[in-house]
């Protein structure tokens, strides 16, 4: 493909769940990524040394158990203080386990914290889908550009 | 000696998933287990930090009063554990440790130590689905922690996991012949009293036809010292919603149990798709089991094409992995990284993740893509696969495969 999106697909430490990941891999191929699934119980160690090693055009973080925003929280501040000197976009998506209320609350701290996008309402994947189309086509222009 | 004890106690026996944090709560849950009246095996399921080995976290859970969601074998003295819960089993009331650890040998050697000897799990089985331990180091664990059970050969009790594993969605031919080498594995390293298990997957026939090949293949592989029998699990998958579902895919995994000649039933709970089932949950679910036993059918339909077919498959990869190497932890290790073993839709590191499954309309296991492993699938499912390739909608349609089939009257009683 083209134009496609080098994705990785990762779960959070303490999660252990997989039929996401599978669910997440097979939708991110539909809609034109490549799909590295790093799978679940994910050190964060672990994530880094992907991010460094893939150089992903995009991180995508996934989790159902109900520790999504605690887990994501301690992923970025520990992200952050690593040596990448350049960070992929990085999206969470899943169950927060919380109240509709709370998890508005939690998606902008997180947003704030540096993530490009939280999808964890009704219509995530729909939203996720346009985020998707648009981060490929931003990263097509990007090459357009470079090669004119 | 669970083999031999069900061996001399006719009819099927019930058994709960159950583990608390306080000795005294774990007590009173075993206890009322015991007391229904009916045959059942008391259960011990130990708490995600102590099967992560991070016994240091549960002790300070337990001191800071937190809730855990198991039993912490490692939190409380042995002279605590033997008074308070093994000493409730008799020669007449057993009790199973239930753990899903990659690398149990600490556990283990606390178990006898707690004069507890039943408990289940296997090198592959308790590492591909819970963990990223490396396949070769749970193996090399799983010889130790099986030396320790075998040092009390009338007393012990190893149950492999392997036909449970993921719980759902993998291909019987996988769940047999992954039984039959965790359970070749357990007698190599010194087991002789052991049980193969089976979860219900979405058919009735085929669940069938796979726990029929899979005993004749434990006559055939499974030396005559060994004392061996069938326990059967409650769909271990997205549950359904409703009552009546629930009680509908109950009573079809009891007549699984009952017509494929298992020993032992797991249940689950109504609560278990939304929460930790409470003990009262758990006594009603073993009584509704031992109910639905009581009525179930003798006979059925068996599809003995289906059953040849898993055991040819079965016998393949079990003959593929046991030619890779004479030592059969060798051989398990070598057959993952070859592709002659491969669980479809596991993450695992060393899983090579080549072949894949899918459910046909009659609920039956289909192989869409068989991978390295060394079997020909059936030519039918070669032509589905060009026109059905797997996508997430189809895949989420396979996860509510057993919701949809047993929530059925919820649709008709609308119409």
């Amino acid at each position: 493909m083209e134009n496609s999106l080098n994705v990785m697909l990762t779960g959070t430490p303490s999660d252990s769940h997989t039929w996401n990941l599978i669910f997440m891999e097979l939708f991110l191929q539909e809609n034109g990524c490549k799909v590295f699934n790093l799978g679940a119980c994910v050190p964060i160690h672990k994530i880094h040394q992907s991010i460094e090693k893939l150089t992903p055009d995009l991180v995508v973080i996934s989790s159902i158990n109900g520790h999504l925003f605690q887990d994501s929280m301690e992923i970025m501040s520990s992200l952050s203080k690593s040596s990448l000197k350049v960070l992929p976009p990085l999206v969470v998506g899943g169950k927060m386990g919380i109240s509709l209320q709370a998890a508005a609350f939690q998606k902008k701290k997180l947003i704030k914290l540096g993530y490009n996008e939280v999808f964890t309402e009704k219509s995530a994947l729909l939203h996720f889908k346009n985020y998707l189309y648009n981060l490929k086509n931003v990263n097509a222009q990007r090459t357009f550009k470079r090669a004119v | 000696m669970l083999s031999e004890f069900l061996k001399t106690h006719s009819g099927l026996y019930v058994q709960p998933r159950m583990g608390m944090a306080s000795v005294r709560d774990m007590r009173k849950g075993i206890k009322s287990v015991r007391d229904l009246k009916i045959p059942a095996i008391g259960t011990i399921t130990l708490d995600s930090y102590t099967r992560m080995g991070q016994f240091e976290e549960a002790k300070k859970a337990l001191r800071a009063g937190l809730d855990l969601n198991g039993f912490p074998l490692l939190a409380y003295s042995c002279q605590e554990i033997i008074d308070s819960l093994s000493s409730l089993a008799s020669e007449d009331f057993l009790i199973q440790v239930r753990h899903g650890t990659a690398k149990p040998e600490k556990i283990f050697k606390r178990l006898v130590q707690c004069n507890l000897f039943v408990t289940e799990g296997g090198p592959v089985s308790y590492c591909l689905p819970y963990s990223r331990t490396p396949l070769e180091e749970a193996i090399s664990s799983w010889k130790k922690a099986c030396l320790i059970l075998a040092d009390y050969p009338t007393k012990s009790h190893l149950e492999s996991f392997a036909g449970c594993i993921l719980g759902q969605l993998c291909h019987p031919s996988i769940l047999v012949a992954l039984g039959i080498l965790e359970a070749l594995f357990f007698q190599k390293n010194g087991l002789r009293d052991i049980s193969l298990s089976y979860a219900q997957q979405y058919s009735i026939f085929q669940d069938l036809a796979a726990v029929s090949a899979q005993k004749r293949l434990a006559h055939l592989y499974l030396s005559k010292e060994m004392s061996w029998h069938i326990v059967i699990y409650t769909f271990m998958g997205l549950f359904p919603e409703t009552r009546k579902g629930y009680e509908r895919i109950l009573e079809e995994s009891v007549n699984l149990a009952t017509l494929s000649g298992a020993k032992r039933l797991i249940v689950k709970t109504y609560e278990e798709s939304f929460q930790i089932p409470s003990v009262d949950s758990n006594l009603i679910a073993l009584t509704k089991a031992y109910d639905f036993y009581s009525v179930s059918p003798k006979n059925a339909n068996y599809d003995e094409e289906e059953e040849e077919l898993i055991f040819s498959q079965s016998k393949t990869l079990i003959d593929a992995v046991l030619n890779l190497d004479k030592k059969i932890e060798n051989g398990l290790y070598k057959a993952f990284k070859a592709g002659y073993l491969d669980v479809p839709f596991c993450l695992h590191p060393d899983n090579q993740r080549l072949a894949t499954c899918r459910i046909d309309q009659r609920g039956y296991l289909q192989w869409i893509s068989v991978g390295k492993l060394p079997i020909k699938p059936k030519n039918d499912s070669f032509q589905a696969f060009s026109t059905s390739p797997l996508t997430s909608h189809r895949f989420l349609q396979m996860l509510e495969f057993n919701r949809k089939k047993f929530d059925s009257h919820r649709k008709t009683n609308q119409k």
